[in-house]
């Protein structure tokens, strides 16, 4: 028999508040096995845990019962509280007290009643407990980021500085994301491809960073420490140890004016085989093989004529017949890369909000109106008007530009709620350039708060109205309209409390920041959540900001929630920190509560290796008896297999059918 | 109406915006004052106060919303809600504010008014309504017997105005409608 504490924990008035913790701790006593009963103000307190370490050592105690909250709280805590009393640390049971009872029970009597049902179970479970040792497991000192951006460009190299190797994996031809697309960033207005191209440079000349554009991750296994991640690189069909970059074929192209640009946001054509943008890293172009007409004309070799008849030759090929070198390889084959990494970062960005949506806006149909990034490129000086401002109906320089922001953001009706946090101050760097650009031009704001919390932000803003002569109008724009070669918008100012209608040439729409339409497949690739909005979910808001809940991936940026250069590289900065934390160690300690089969019970049906979500069973021969065997390392301690299993071999440790069973029976019985 | 250039209340009358929640079937806090309603609506520019404002006098519950003219004008085109980012139907809310006027005897528009009164009315007695008896009806109640000849009379000739009116089949069961306990009730009120 063993002999069990019981220690209550009033957390304040968070429990004690509801449930009447002397009479659960008074009632505790009388549980067969139980030898010791107290309640303490606070437990995971230094005295609380000093109370609990003395009581362990006068009461000869062996094995002990917390109620207290939830174990995801503090339940390490006081592991390492029973360790210190020379207990093993898996010899504890916690009830949890505040968040099944407390926080969710309105009447106290049964607050009370309900508490001493879950001290029973738990009593009566963890008297079946075992003692367990942690495993251990090696650490694969290499790092996975994906995604180019800002983000896991800060990431990557911080990484690859402390001496780690890192693959960087880019979805599209090249590097940069987001911020290569812009001009200048706020709230100093320093060109952003200044201030990047070194970084997309520095990454592909680090000698600890691989770099893998045009590839995506198609499957990630294993776990913290050993991550088993397959790679799918695209095929470029150009051989990239062989071009230079002369960009010779991307000028032959007959495509080259005929497809749209998604480095332009579409405002500007690219060929068939392109670089997205002039500083590209690497500038390796690509071709799209969804518009090559070589690649799209069928194969003479799989084609059969008539005798006498000539093959159909394949079209076009300018591209292989410029290119001295004989980079063109239009044979190529996506390639599927495995590789081991420890750790895996998740730097994925963001998306710009589609502006079709907004029918009173013109679902995307006026030329003149356009969304903020179409501005940025705009006024790019490598974009498609080459820095200047114009109309796009009709080329002329705007005199009158309105702006609207929250178009895709705090919109409850479009099922965008949250606030995008970079719009305001975009908007305001955007209205500052316009007055720049274009003196003459008055520029307008359509508001309904302006959000300018960081560091120079709000003097940003005010400078954009007081230096520049931006007029900022407080209220929702409700509809724009084409009249006369003008856009005529219908507006309110909301301070003065009255309507009004104003004519604008151009407008701008501050689209707000979502999720990247794939973020949902990738973190059900990687094995992660993502909130109601398709941004990956972090551990803890504020506690455990760049940690997801699978250990061992990180998370930074705009991957998130919406965010600023600023945050991006803040937090790319911190999920390097965290990495370089995991790889300062050569040897992990696993989880102890996993499954395990008991090979002289198993009748080596081969359910569990079925149901394992983890891969994590196989099966074993020994002396010509079959058996499953549990890779300790990969099991996560789901226990689908102990579930699955009909002799009741596969067991959970720390959660096994007799501990289960015996939890029922105490609140059944005594 | 006239707000004044300090406003009066003290605090949040929560009766009268709990009152306006209730009949509108909206919640008015949930409204953050961007004015996109004011912005789209159509009669807001010949209003006393425009739809936002509104929006605002009946999150402090002020009584000055009941003398506004802008709740009996609003048409109920639903250009606001449908243009809302806060899915708020600022129409229903105009709408309930009015019963609540009325039943506290304040009539900022006895035009509007009227012909709400004589249009249910005109339903009541015939299914549908009657263009010209309402049209009469509205000139009694008014006492404005000269106003708008110059379009009525041509309306008249070009059949706008059937000098018979239609009623509608079962004009009986349609009737019980009105005389349901529910209406009975809510019309007390």
């Amino acid at each position: 028999m063993s002999s069990v504490g019981v220690f209550i924990c009033h957390c304040g008035t968070n429990i004690a508040g509801k449930v009447d913790v002397a009479k659960v701790s008074d009632d505790a006593i009388n549980i067969p096995g139980v030898v010791y009963s107290s309640h303490q103000k606070y437990s995971c307190s230094e005295a609380g845990q000093k109370v609990i370490i003395d009581a362990i050592k006068e009461n000869r105690i062996d094995k002990v019962v917390i109620g207290s909250c939830s174990p995801k709280m503090h339940e390490n805590t006081f592991r390492k509280t029973i360790e210190q009393a020379g207990l093993n640390p898996y010899m504890l049971e916690i009830a949890n007290l505040r968040e099944h009872v407390s926080w969710v029970t309105a009447d106290k009597d049964s607050a009370t009643r309900k508490a001493f049902d879950l001290v029973k179970a738990a009593v009566g479970k963890v008297s079946f407990a075992k003692p367990l040792t942690p495993g251990q497991v090696t650490v694969e000192k290499r790092a996975l980021v994906i995604g180019g951006g800002i983000a896991g460009i800060q990431a990557a190299l911080d990484i690859a500085n402390m001496g780690y190797e890192v693959v960087m994996v880019e979805k599209e031809p090249s590097i940069g994301g987001r911020m290569a697309q812009l001009d200048k960033t706020f709230p100093t207005l320093d060109c952003s491809a200044c201030i990047l191209s070194p970084r997309m440079v520095d990454v592909a000349q680090h000698p600890n960073i691989r770099l893998l554009t045009y590839s995506e991750v198609e499957n990630v296994n294993g776990y913290v420490g050993n991550f088993n991640v397959t790679i799918r690189k695209k095929a470029k069909f150009v051989d990239e140890s062989i071009c230079t970059g002369c960009l010779e074929c991307v000028t032959k192209c007959p495509l080259k004016k005929k497809i749209p640009n998604e480095f332009e946001n579409g405002k500007a054509p690219r060929g068939a085989i392109y670089v997205p943008f002039a500083q590209a890293v690497p500038k390796v172009p690509v071709i799209d093989k969804e518009h090559c007409q070589w690649l799209l004309s069928p194969d003479p070799d799989t084609i059969e004529v008539a005798e006498g008849e000539k093959k159909p030759k394949r079209k076009c090929g300018v591209c292989a017949k410029k290119c001295e070198l004989g980079a063109i390889d239009f044979d190529m084959q996506d390639e599927l890369i495995n590789e081991k990494f420890g750790a895996i970062v998740i730097a994925t960005g963001f998306n710009l909000f589609d502006h079709k949506k907004y029918g009173e806006y013109g679902a995307g149909e006026i030329p003149d109106v356009i969304t903020g990034l179409d501005f940025e490129r705009m006024v790019n000086s490598s974009g498609p008007t080459e820095g200047k401002i114009v109309r796009p109906s009709n080329g002329e320089k705007p005199k009158k530009v309105a702006f609207i922001q929250c178009v895709g953001s705090r919109d409850e009706a479009k099922g965008i709620p949250y606030c995008s946090r970079i719009c305001c101050m975009y908007t305001a760097k955007q209205a500052i350039l316009v007055r720049e650009k274009l003196p003459d031009a008055e520029v307008y704001v359509f508001y309904m708060d302006i959000r300018a919390g960081g560091k120079g932000y709000e003097e940003f803003v005010l400078r954009a109205q007081r230096e520049y002569g931006a007029n900022y109008v407080r209220g929702r724009v409700s509809r724009i309209y084409e009249q006369d070669g003008h856009l005529v918008l219908k507006a309110a100012d909301t301070i003065l409390g009255m309507p009004l209608e104003m004519e604008a040439d151009m407008v701008i729409l501050a689209t707000g920041s979502i999720a990247r339409e794939d973020s949902v497949a990738l973190a059900n690739t990687i094995g992660i959540t993502t909130d109601a909005y398709g941004f990956i979910s972090e551990v803890h808001p504020k506690l455990k900001p760049v940690e997801v809940p699978r250990e061992g991936v990180f998370a930074c940026g705009a991957a998130l929630s919406p965010r600023d250069i600023p945050d991006t590289v803040a937090t790319a900065g911190a999920v390097a920190a965290k990495v370089g934390v995991l790889f300062s160690n050569d040897i992990l300690m696993s989880d102890p509560m996993v499954a395990n089969v008991d090979p002289m019970v198993c009748v080596a049906c081969g359910a569990c290796v079925e149901v394992c979500p983890y891969s994590a069973i196989t099966m074993e021969e020994f002396r010509g008896k079959k058996f499953a065997k549990v890779n300790e390392a990969m099991c996560q301690g789901c226990g689908t297999c102990s579930a699955a299993c009909r002799p009741g071999a596969a067991q959970l440790r720390g959660q096994t059918d007799e501990q289960i069973l015996k939890s029922i029976e105490a609140v059944l019985q005594w | 109406m006239v707000l004044g250039a300090i406003a009066r209340f003290k605090s949040v009358d929560v009766d009268l915006k709990k009152e306006i929640d209730r009949l509108s079937g909206q919640k008015v806090d949930m409204c953050y004052l961007c004015g996109k309603c004011t912005a789209g609506c159509p009669v807001a520019p010949y209003q006393d106060i425009p739809p936002h404002i509104v929006m605002r006098l009946a999150q402090w519950g002020s009584s000055k919303v009941l003398e506004s003219k802008m709740i009996w004008n609003c048409v109920a085109c639903a250009t606001c809600y449908t243009r809302c980012p806060n899915d708020v139907d600022v129409a229903k809310v105009c709408e309930a504010i009015t019963q609540i006027a009325k039943r506290e005897g304040i009539v900022a528009d006895p035009v509007a008014s009227a012909l709400r009164e004589k249009f249910v009315e005109s339903v009541k007695n015939n299914g549908r309504v009657h263009e010209l008896p309402l049209a009469m009806a509205m000139k009694v109640a008014t006492k404005d017997y000269l106003g708008d000849l110059d379009v009525g009379i041509p309306m008249f000739f070009q059949g706008k105005f059937p000098l018979f009116g239609h009623q509608i089949k079962d004009l009986n069961n349609f009737q019980k409608l009105f005389n349901s306990k529910k209406a009975k009730k809510e019309g007390d009120k």
